[in-house]
């Protein structure tokens, strides 16, 4: 009897230790990196630069809501609705446009979540103990700061003096307060700074792709004329042409050199955009590509159904290649832009890169190869004119969800327009009218004096060279002429915009969940 | 060695003792008979027990035994589940066949408590047994969709009538915001749900009983796991006896049970028009809006997509078990077949189950035994897409020239493909669950009353899923191929120690356990497309131009591991039958609370019983047959923290330096998210208060139950949202609490009887109201979870839709940018403007109450049951009335109507209207639903013995034959998350009718 009642103890025991074992409830993550376990050496800093610029890529390039990137045209003096979506009516008809509109609290998230990205890199990388050399270590600060600076850039164009974080948050937070435009300046500056001083030259990259020096004085020169440094501005802007590493495309080149157009339009055209494809006049090229792992963001970038037309929906069109594929016209040029921006002679305007005539496409029509006369209604989206910087067609994907193509979002041609901005603020007329007259000898457009550069000019010229690459909204909200361009040349925004809406509303999200301390709106929105 | 040499003398030692008592038994007197019910069936399995002693047997299949007593004086008691219990004195004869009667009186019922049972007359907490009757005769797959709307306080959702689906259960409302809010199932004694397995893995054939373990002395002892109730499930096992062989099986045919019609082909048209001209467009002419539409519209021809999609639906279902056993083995062994195709096109559902349950007495101080069983879930292939369907246009091409299924039926738009082209998908998807319990009672008989029990269990779980989409299924990219497997596997150990005692009067029942199990997952996936040819489809996934791997699976899972570790103590005490006492205390340790906490929840339990029917003053008023009192006051948990949910992680993404690929972490972005962990994470803790009163009155003819309880929750688990300025978009974090209190009762009354004629009613009603009493205690509510303090939750926070815009209104001063046709919304803060400020609480997800009555007629062998259920006063969004920015390009319900200048419509917009203020059209939810009818023929035993037979009963049996409801769309259970949007898929609601037969051979 007792040995019975012995085993049962025995075989009790047994189980009991056997389960009492201390790490058994102990948690080892194994399915996650996490910061602590990663970013720990250059290899996991390297990894961190790359999920960075993969979370900057998301800023244009996701599909939902699919209207979003018209905010950025829709209601500035470049664009009016066509076949709307519906998140981006609110920045065509002010009076709708509120702190619950979703485009405002959409880039608004995803800079946040860049900063952070960027911010976990400048803490782990400035952790002393970490393997790494004094280069090393300042080559990950500089890239990170660089992208951190240039989120912080598009915060505070867009909606001034915003909450500022420097390092990773790791515990709920709920008491931010809007710092200083000031503040913010002075941080972007700072990075931007360091950016200049510590990254590599273009020719000098990691890997190509990376980002170099170029990108963050081109950057950097851009904050300077927001934060009225033009002398500052214009320093950089020189100091990056003279270093001879980018230049301006002059001649032909790439995949379709032999094929009608101009150096102008071989720059956007799939398989051009990249520096070792040729591109020499871009300074920052964001990858995309068909089909390859990490080609895209979610396959979804919506920027060919956005600015090119719905052809095909005239009875007699087909969707093809040379017409840039299948858009769905959600936004059109203005009558600005279409009928009285451009000379004829300008480069910029060539049937290359404005799409303006239409002819019947489908063998089976009665009328194939004429002319289309659009009917009335059929220029609102069908048969508008549009810029050709975003055709793109992949015959194995014919509906196109989305575009594979590269958002060359920094060239040179750019940097002469800051460089012009600069001089212009200095008063300095006759070198404005010289570095506009770099783009226009490219474009073989008529020369400028000193006499014909006024802010409006320049940011028209900015239009002739930059429609369809250059976020409109920030431009004319960083030289505050937003308003005024509106209700000059915008016959759908002019009557609803007002002097507030120069700046985005705080989102009320944000500033319901802050509970702890309030997050201050922007005059004029409730 | 020595050890095991000590027991073999043991056992020795006892078998000679044992055979010893046997010869005294047998120096006494053998009586046999027949035990049948009243209507004269044969009752098998009767337990026959000599008093005072534990000798005794139980009747065969055919309800015979024999028996040998000491003497005439011996009395022998005979018990069966269901029966009244009697008691008869041998006396001279040596033949009593005794005829049991079924017994409405439910108190000596045996009821599975959660680690071990009790007699119904002992419990103090809150247990309810889903009537027998909701298990036998209903075609259902899924063992939930039986129990819908039968039980008080047991909330079941079916979302989805698509085959293979399950339901949603909560126990008396939600009690966490985030959490998990599903009960524990536990199926014989192993915590199924929490090892992964899910309840299409079990036979509703199989299952002898369910109960639903509610308040808080009930479900602490299943401490982290228990407060969102517990299901207890137990299948059959085998009964001593001749082998008893059991065929039951029905068939019958499915319908869609609430559809909505798109609209036909004018009416289509004028929309396109209507459209056009309220958005400032040219229509084209012909009125339609794309090319492929013109030349069937000008043929007049219309093709009715929904039919197109549809089939006959039929449902299958082939049971076949054999059980009995003798003295020192007994078993239980089922396979079975069930086989559902949907009412659309591709949907299907098969099922393959077998089963094992072995109890074997090696001797009498050990017995063992096993539970096993494996199912094999195949939820079909390629399918329609009903959403699509709806879509389409009436003059959309559905083939084309070459016979194929035309992918684009109104090109140019290239957005909505065809409905069924999804039939051409290859596609496999099926879950496997192989579970094995084992377990050894020890009695030791040197102390009576006292069992050692070690219950073991593994479990393995794998899932396949392999689906190809080549040309012919609208993939004109080359073929897309995805694969996912995935394995879960578990294991549990429980030592449970029972002790039980009568002193005098005093009974005292001891249980205590130490328990530890550990869950494994893990999961891989490869997506891969641009194939050469759709020849391999997904077996060639090599060949595919570009690949990607992850770990991943289908629900979004990353591998994992879990553990969990257990001691639980209870003590039941009853004095004389009438004052009862339970105490429980559980301690959990679960390897996902956060590093920085103890990783152990407490969770102890107390509850009083007073049968007060036995007291003196009671016993004598006739009318009374039965009164208990019941009081109980608990604190139970929910784990529901997932692992490595409290570790701030990182994410991985993908990006391209000059074309080529490279991997990195991310902490924060639009698409891959990473974690801010919470290292101090713990469990939601519940504490709650039951009070019911259990009853039966008018000589039996009414029974019924009536409790109110109160739950306050708090540390709720919340992923509560943060401002995105943190980079992350939300943390879990223990905040806030939850009330919820509410009433339940249950009826059962015998209405009529006479004669043969018998008309009863099975009747439950519950209502709870939920309520959040606190978020971050700072008194605010969080508008932007749309949690509110004083409300409950799920709350719908919206405009008050005043009606629409007109013409000739002036809304530029109250809703500037508002056009004729947009909707107008009620000005609650007066303030002459609409802004979000005039968003208000409208109502709640959560019913109000819901309630459900079966009606039960007998006459002689006829049975007629009918069940009807209802969902009353929840409010939720209806996303089929958003018709978004789509209603130009698709087809829509006729149901939904627009505004026009013409018809003013004060209830739907224009076509033009964009949503600006993404206003959520919410609705009223209530149904009314008639959801089975069962006419059942028992043949009587006469008629059976001719023909061979031990038993036959055939039935017919309906389900979701009508429902009263005001909603639009599908149905208002169904849970469409997606609205008129080309990603999502319906499927609707479906009415069964069936013809079945359960077949006893002798």
């Amino acid at each position: 009897m007792k040995t019975l009642k012995y085993s049962i103890i025995v075989m009790l025991s047994v189980i009991i230790l056997y389960s009492c074992d201390s790490s058994f409830l102990d948690e080892e993550l194994k399915s996650n990196y996490s910061p602590e376990n990663t970013l720990k050496d250059s290899l996991g800093l390297e990894a961190a630069i790359v999920g960075l610029q993969a979370s900057v890529r998301e800023q244009y390039t996701l599909g939902e809501p699919q209207g979003l990137l018209a905010i950025f045209q829709n209601g500035t003096d470049v664009t009016v609705q066509g076949n709307f979506q519906g998140v981006e009516t609110p920045f065509s008809n002010y009076a709708t446009l509120n702190a619950q509109s979703e485009g405002v609290s959409f880039f608004w998230t995803w800079a946040y979540k860049v900063i952070n990205n960027a911010n976990q890199i400048i803490y782990y990388a400035n952790d002393e103990s970490l393997p790494l050399s004094e280069k090393g270590r300042n080559s990950f600060l500089a890239e990170a700061k660089f992208f951190r600076a240039y989120a912080y850039n598009f915060l505070a164009t867009l909606y001034g003096g915003v909450p500022l974080i420097t390092e990773p948050i790791d515990k709920p937070k709920t008491d931010f307060t809007r710092a200083s435009v000031r503040d913010v300046n002075d941080l972007i500056i700072d990075d931007l700074t360091f950016a200049v001083a510590n990254l590599p030259r273009v020719g000098s990259v990691k890997i190509e792709g990376r980002i170099n020096k170029g990108a963050a004085q081109h950057l950097l020169a851009e904050v300077y004329i927001r934060d009225n440094k033009p002398d500052l501005a214009e320093q950089q802007c020189k100091d990056l042409i003279g270093s001879g590493d980018f230049n301006l495309i002059t001649a032909r080149y790439g995949v379709k050199k032999d094929a009608p157009g101009d150096p102008f339009s071989d720059m956007f055209i799939y398989g051009n955009q990249r520096r070792r494809q040729g591109n020499k006049e871009a300074l920052w090229v964001i990858e995309q590509e068909y089909n390859v792992p990490g080609g895209s963001a979610n396959a979804n970038d919506q920027h060919r159904r956005i600015w090119v037309a719905a052809y095909y929906q005239i009875s007699g069109m087909k969707i093809a290649d040379s017409l840039g594929g299948r858009g769905i016209g959600r936004i059109r040029l203005t009558y600005w832009v279409t009928n009285k921006l451009y000379a004829a002679n300008d480069m910029r305007n060539s049937k290359y890169n404005i799409h303006r005539d239409f002819y019947y496409n489908d063998p089976a029509n009665a009328n194939y190869g004429k002319k289309i006369n659009p009917a009335p209604g059929d220029t609102l989206f069908k048969l508008c004119p549009y810029t050709t910087k975003w055709n793109h067609f992949i015959p194995a994907d014919e509906f196109g969800y989305g575009v594979f193509k590269d958002h060359i979002r920094m060239r040179l041609g750019e940097t002469y327009l800051l460089l012009a901005e600069a001089q212009f603020m200095q008063s300095k007329f006759t070198e404005a009218a010289e570095s506009i007259n770099v783009l226009r000898t490219r474009a073989h457009a008529d020369q400028v004096q000193a006499s014909d550069i006024t802010l409006d000019f320049i940011l028209d010229e900015r239009v002739r060279e930059l429609i369809g690459e250059e976020n409109r909204r920030m431009t004319l909200a960083r030289t505050k002429t937003l308003v005024s361009r509106v209700k000059a040349l915008n016959f759908q925004a002019n009557n609803t915009i007002q002097d507030y809406n120069m700046l985005l509303p705080i989102p009320q999200s944000e500033r319901n969940l802050n509970k702890d301390a309030v997050l201050d709106q922007n005059p004029g929105y409730q | 060695m020595i050890k095991f040499i000590t027991l073999i003398r043991y056992l020795t030692v006892y078998s000679l003792f044992m055979i010893a008592s046997l010869q005294v038994l047998a120096q006494g007197k053998e009586v046999k008979g027949l035990v049948t019910s009243s209507d004269n069936q044969p009752i098998p399995g009767v337990s026959i027990v000599i008093k005072g002693t534990t000798s005794g047997t139980s009747t065969d299949s055919n309800g015979n035994y024999t028996l040998t007593v000491p003497d005439n004086e011996a009395i022998l008691v005979y018990s069966f589940i269901g029966f009244a219990t009697q008691e008869k004195r041998v006396g001279e004869d040596a033949v009593l066949n005794i005829t049991m009667t079924e017994q409405l009186n439910t108190l000596q019922e045996i009821v599975v408590v959660g680690y071990g049972t009790q007699k119904r007359e002992d419990i103090t907490g809150s247990v309810s047994s889903v009537p027998k009757e909701r298990l036998a005769q209903l075609p259902v797959t899924n063992v939930l969709h039986a129990m819908e709307g039968t039980t008080a306080g047991v909330y079941i959702t079916q979302n989805s009538s698509a085959p293979g689906s399950s339901a949603s259960v909560l126990v008396r409302g939600v009690n966490s915001i985030t959490a998990n809010t599903s009960p524990l199932i536990v199926v014989d004694g192993v915590p199924f749900s929490n090892m992964g397995g899910t309840t299409n893995d079990i036979n509703p054939n199989d299952i002898e009983s369910i109960e639903i373990l509610k308040d808080a002395s009930a479900v602490a002892i299943y401490g982290t796991r228990g407060s969102s109730g517990v299901i207890l499930i137990t299948t059959k096992r085998g009964k001593s006896g001749k082998p008893s062989i059991r065929y039951n099986t029905y068939a019958g045919m499915e319908y869609m049970h609430h559809t909505i019609t798109p609209l036909k082909g004018a009416a289509y048209s004028q929309k396109y028009l209507d459209y056009s001209k309220q958005r400032n467009q040219t229509p084209n002419d012909p009125p339609v809006p794309n090319q492929y539409e013109f030349a069937n519209y000008l043929a007049g021809k219309e093709t009715d997509w929904i039919d197109a999609v549809s089939q006959q639906g039929y449902i299958q279902d082939h049971n076949l078990s054999i059980s009995g056993g003798t003295e020192s083995v007994k078993y239980f062994v089922s396979g079975a077949y069930q086989k559902q195709q949907g009412v659309l096109k591709g949907y299907e559902f098969k099922r393959a189950s077998f089963r094992s349950n072995l109890d074997v007495n090696i001797t009498p101080w050990l017995s063992a035994g096993t539970s096993l069983f494996y199912a094999n879930n195949d939820y079909g292939g390629g399918s329609v897409n009903l959403t699509l369907a709806t879509q389409m246009s009436p003059y959309g091409i559905m083939y084309d020239k070459n016979g194929n299924y035309e992918i684009y039926p109104m090109r140019p738009e290239l957005l909505y493909k065809n409905p069924l082209l999804g039939l051409n998908r290859d596609e496999v998807n099926k879950s496997n669950n192989l579970n094995g319990t084992f377990y050894i009672d020890i009695e030791p008989t040197f102390l009576r009353g006292l069992k050692y029990k070690l219950n073991t269990n593994y479990s393995y779980l794998p899932t396949k899923f392999a689906t190809y989409s080549g040309l012919a299924a609208g993939q004109t990219t080359g073929g897309a191929a995805s694969i996912n497997n995935s394995e879960t596997s578990s294991w549990l150990v429980e030592n449970i120690l029972f002790y039980e005692k009568d002193l005098g009067k005093h009974h005292i029942d001891l249980t205590g356990l130490y328990s530890a199990q550990e869950t494994n997952f893990f999961t891989s996936t490869i997506n891969a497309n641009t194939f050469i040819n759709d020849g391999l489809s997904y077996n060639g996934v090599d060949a595919g131009a570009v690949a990607t791997v992850n770990n991943t699976s289908r629900s979004n899972v990353r591998p994992y591991r879990t553990a969990l570790l257990s001691q639980m103590g209870r003590v039941n005490y009853s004095f004389g039958g009438k004052y009862l006492l339970t105490l429980t205390a559980r301690r959990d340790g679960y390897s996902a609370f956060g590093s920085s906490t103890s990783k152990y929840g407490f969770f102890p339990s107390v509850a009083l019983g007073w049968n007060v029917s036995e007291e003196s003053f009671l016993k004598n008023i006739e009318a009374i047959n039965n009164l208990k009192l019941r009081v109980s006051y608990g604190r139970t948990g929910n784990q529901a923290v997932g692992a490595y949910q409290t570790i701030t992680s990182q994410g991985t993404t993908k990006y391209i330096y000059n074309g080529k690929t490279y991997t990195g972490v991310v902490s924060s972005s639009m698409q891959v998210n990473g974690r801010l962990g919470n290292s101090d994470l713990n469990w939601e803790t519940t504490t709650g208060t039951n009070v019911g009163v259990d009853f039966t009155v008018l000589d039996q003819r009414i029974s019924g139950t009536v409790e109110v309880y109160k739950t306050k929750t708090k540390d709720l688990l919340l992923l509560r949202q943060l401002p995105n300025i943190s980079g992350y978009t939300s943390i879990l974090d223990n905040l806030g609490a939850v009330d919820n209190k509410g009433i339940e009762v249950t009826l059962r009354t015998v209405n009529l009887k006479s004669g043969k004629f018998t008309w009863s009613s099975n009747i439950n009603y519950g209502a709870n109201r939920n309520k959040i009493v606190s978020l971050y205690g700072d008194n605010k509510d969080d508008i932007g979870n749309k949690w509110f303090i004083g409300k409950p939750l799920r709350a719908v926070y919206d405009y008050r839709l005043e009606g629409v815009w007109q013409n000739g209104e002036d809304a530029s001063k109250i809703d500037p940018g508002a056009k004729p046709g947009d909707l107008k919304f009620y000005d609650k803060t007066g303030d002459g403007k609409i802004t979000s400020d005039d968003r208000e609480y409208l109502g709640s997800g959560l019913p109000k109450w819901t309630g459900g009555i079966i009606n039960t007629f007998d006459y002689g062998n006829l049975h007629l049951s009918i069940f009807i259920q209802t969902f009353q006063g929840a409010v939720v969004t209806n996303s089929m009335l958003n018709t978004g920015d789509q209603t130009g390009r698709i087809n829509t319900p006729s149901q939904l109507g627009y505004w026009t200048e013409e018809n003013k419509s004060n209830t739907r917009p224009s076509l033009a209207y964009t949503n600006p203020r993404g206003y959520a059209y919410p609705v009223k939810q209530d149904y009314t639903r008639i959801k089975d009818i069962t006419l059942s023929y028992t043949f009587p035993q006469s008629t059976l013995g001719r023909i061979g037979l031990g038993g036959l009963t055939a039935y017919i049996s309906g389900r979701n034959l009508y429902t009263f409801t005001d909603w639009v769309g599908w149905d208002p259970e169904n849970d469409y998350n997606s609205s008129l949007d080309f990603t999502g898929n319906n499927y609707p609601y479906v009415a069964s009718y069936v013809m079945g037969l359960n077949i006893n051979l002798k």
